[in-house]
């Protein structure tokens, strides 16, 4: 299957049919959830287990077999899903013409479409150095164009969100919730570690999903004489062949620190290359939404 | 400070060309924006901050050295300011030149100029100063170039030079001060004494109350001669024509209207002429042109001398002729000093000067004592490209 590069849904300039493009492909004969449970509409008989309820045992057919089933049915699937979205200055950082907020702002609204065809109540938490921009978790058509419209709206800007609003914001995120944090991860003093760390302990399922460009990675920036820090301004040499291995190093350790320290917390931790198409993102969220009812 | 040549200053301009570069170099060097720098090894980003404190040394070096250059070729002068309300002027001699003046300087000393040196960097000397007297070329029109400029405004000069003409040579400066330039001989007696060959005996004939006058101005000069030369010439009155008897190291002044008596051995004769009719060559004249000696055959030492009595013709009017009889009584060598005569540079070539003329405008009562700048400004600038070499050495290290 062929997915749209980040490039042409960009192109779209609709964030909306950008979301439908990428996701559409996966829900192509889908249109119910598979989730069995105990709901409305039937679904099979099952032969009765031991801790079974009593109360979802169908009498009639063990009047007529003589053998206990229990009736299933379809269940209502609804979660709630909240979109955190790291918008410091570092998310502008610019590579093969996306920056990484255009690439977070595509894979929030793929995301978000999915969860709203899939029935799940949506909301978006934009988090800036000082203040965050809130939409509540809720179901409804309405509600997803108010989505795409504040994901449209997003800038960046500063740093990542001082530690003193993490109580605030905890206490803005009532309930069990799937929170997808999409971020760089690139923090002044802990500060995303710590949030996720507190959000994690609050019982919530935190997906963090990691962007990064490949040069990035490789920590080649071209021909550039003078490189500069997007979020403090500090400037420094391009870096030279013989300390790119020492670099790439270093990032190499400190993405597999926050890497350990995330899964320690029982957090999931996906890294998206931002020359990629978006679906590996998309399985991701798949994957541990199904994982969710089990 | 001032400038000698001010134009030179546009040369500063220059500094246009490493902003430019600079500029250049930083566009070209485009930042790219990254995530963060943190990662990079700590020695990238301490060699960053060197290389560029590098860069603006370099940048900066480069500049002052271009400045100092411009400031260099415009010749400056720091002028140290004093006042001074007793200067009335300036005294510019050469130094070799203070002896033959030194009447004429010490007067205006005391009236109150300041005695400067006659030589590139006009510096004020005293009256005895006289060191480095040796005989120099001078170039007077460029000297007064450079003083016009240097010397404070309005501020009156008084010049003594050599009027060999030699030293005049180029076009005449502009000046907006008053200049009394004073034209003086630099021949020195004492050295022409050494090869001078004075007659052993002076006949002087007069058999007439005519011509006392011409007789006594020639008796002064000779006597004059003598009296300089402290030589033993022997100067005779005669009356009597019997009596005069000439050898060939002997000089006849024949002051009578009679004809010459025949003589066997004789030196040079100089005899009065009345009629003013010159014939041959000329030999003396006078400041209004007139004929005062002349040599009618070249091929006799018989000289005619105008006796004219209006005093412009004759020879009362001459003032050098104590000098005009020495140069006359060497052998062969009056040509030499009617070269000299013409080698002197003409007084009136320096009319367009505002010589004498009252002064209208007030002079500064300031005293600029000028300090030379040019060793200092040359070490600084060594300085600055080795400076620069070595910024340019370390940045390309590192």
């Amino acid at each position: 299957m062929q997915f749209p590069t980040p490039e042409i849904l960009l192109s779209l300039g609709n964030i909306g049919l950008a979301a439908k493009m990428m996701v559409d492909p996966y829900l192509s004969g889908i249109n119910k959830s598979r989730v069995r449970g105990q709901g409305q509409e039937f679904s099979q008989y099952r032969s009765y287990q031991p801790g079974d309820d009593l109360r979802w045992m169908d009498w009639k057919m063990y009047a007529r077999s003589d053998r206990y089933y229990v009736r299933e049915s379809e269940m209502d699937t609804s979660i709630r899903i909240r979109i955190l979205i790291d918008a410091s200055a570092s998310m502008a950082y610019l590579e093969g013409g996306i920056r990484k907020i255009d690439y977070a702002k595509l894979l929030a609204a793929a995301m978000g479409y999915l969860a709203y065809r899939q029935g799940d109540a949506l909301g978006l938490m934009v988090l800036h150095q000082d203040n965050w921009e809130s939409l509540p978790v809720r179901n409804d058509a309405r509600h997803l164009s108010r989505f795409f419209y504040q994901l449209e709206q997003l800038q960046t800007g500063g740093l990542f969100l001082s530690n003193r609003f993490f109580p605030q914001l905890r206490s803005g995120v009532p309930g069990k919730e799937m929170l997808l944090f999409i971020t760089d991860l690139y923090q002044a003093n802990n500060e995303t570690l710590e949030l996720l760390h507190s959000l994690a302990a609050s019982k919530h399922e935190v997906i963090v999903f990691h962007l990064m460009g490949s040069r990035e990675l490789d920590m080649n920036f071209g021909s550039a004489a003078t490189l500069q820090d997007w979020e403090t301004a500090e400037r420094t040499d391009n870096i030279q062949d013989g300390d790119r291995a020492q670099a790439k190093e270093n990032l190499a350790h400190y993405i597999g620190n926050i890497r350990k320290q995330l899964l320690e917390k029982g957090i999931t931790y996906c890294q998206l290359k931002m020359d990629q198409p978006l679906n590996e993102g998309i399985l991701e969220f798949l994957q541990q939404r199904q994982k969710s009812f089990i | 400070m001032r400038f000698l040549e001010p134009i030179w200053l546009l040369t500063g301009t220059g500094i246009c060309i490493p902003l430019l570069i600079h500029w250049w170099k930083s566009r070209q060097g485009a930042v790219t924006l990254v995530g963060t720098i943190r990662f990079l090894p700590k020695a990238t980003a301490n060699q960053a901050s060197r290389h560029r404190l590098t860069e603006w040394l370099l940048l900066a070096v480069r500049c002052a050295m271009i400045l100092l250059a411009a400031v260099w070729l415009a010749g400056p002068v720091w002028q140290k300011e004093k006042s001074d309300k007793r200067v009335k002027g300036w005294v510019l001699v050469p130094r070799e030149g203070i002896g033959r003046n030194r009447i004429a300087i010490d007067s205006l000393i005391h009236q109150g100029f300041r005695l400067h040196a006659w030589e590139k960097a006009f510096p004020e000397i005293e009256m005895g100063d006289t060191a480095g007297t040796a005989q120099h070329r001078y170039d007077h029109f460029t000297l007064l170039d450079a003083i016009e400029r240097r010397a404070p405004a309005g501020m009156p000069l008084v010049l003594f030079t050599p009027d060999n003409v030699q030293g005049f040579s180029g076009p005449k400066p502009k000046v907006n001060r008053p200049v009394d330039w004073r034209l003086y001989h630099d021949q020195q007696p004492k050295e022409l004494a050494s090869a001078a060959r004075l007659p052993r005996k002076i006949w002087l004939y007069r058999d007439s109350e005519k011509f006392l006058r011409q007789d006594q101005h020639l008796a002064a000069a000779i006597r004059s001669l003598q009296y300089y030369f402290k030589d033993s010439v022997q100067l005779i009155h005669v009356n009597d024509p019997g009596r005069v008897r000439p050898d060939s190291n002997s000089v006849l002044f024949w002051l009578s209207t009679r004809p010459l008596p025949a003589m066997t051995s004789t030196g040079l004769i100089l005899q009065a002429d009345t009629t003013q009719q010159s014939a041959g060559r000329i030999i003396w004249q006078s400041a209004s042109g007139n004929d005062i000696l002349w040599q009618p055959d070249p091929a006799k030492n018989i000289h005619r001398l105008s006796v004219a009595e209006d005093g412009a013709g004759g020879i009362a009017s001459l003032d050098d002729l104590p000098e005009r009889l020495y140069w006359l009584f060497q052998p062969g060598s009056e040509q030499q000093r009617l070269t000299r005569l013409e080698d002197r540079i003409d007084p009136s070539a320096l009319v367009d000067f505002p010589s004498g003329k009252k002064n209208n405008a007030t002079p500064t009562q300031m005293i600029h004592a000028a300090l030379p700048v040019d060793s200092w400004m040359t070490g600084l600038l060594i300085l600055l490209f080795v400076m620069e070499r070595w910024l340019r050495w370390r940045k390309t290290k590192t």
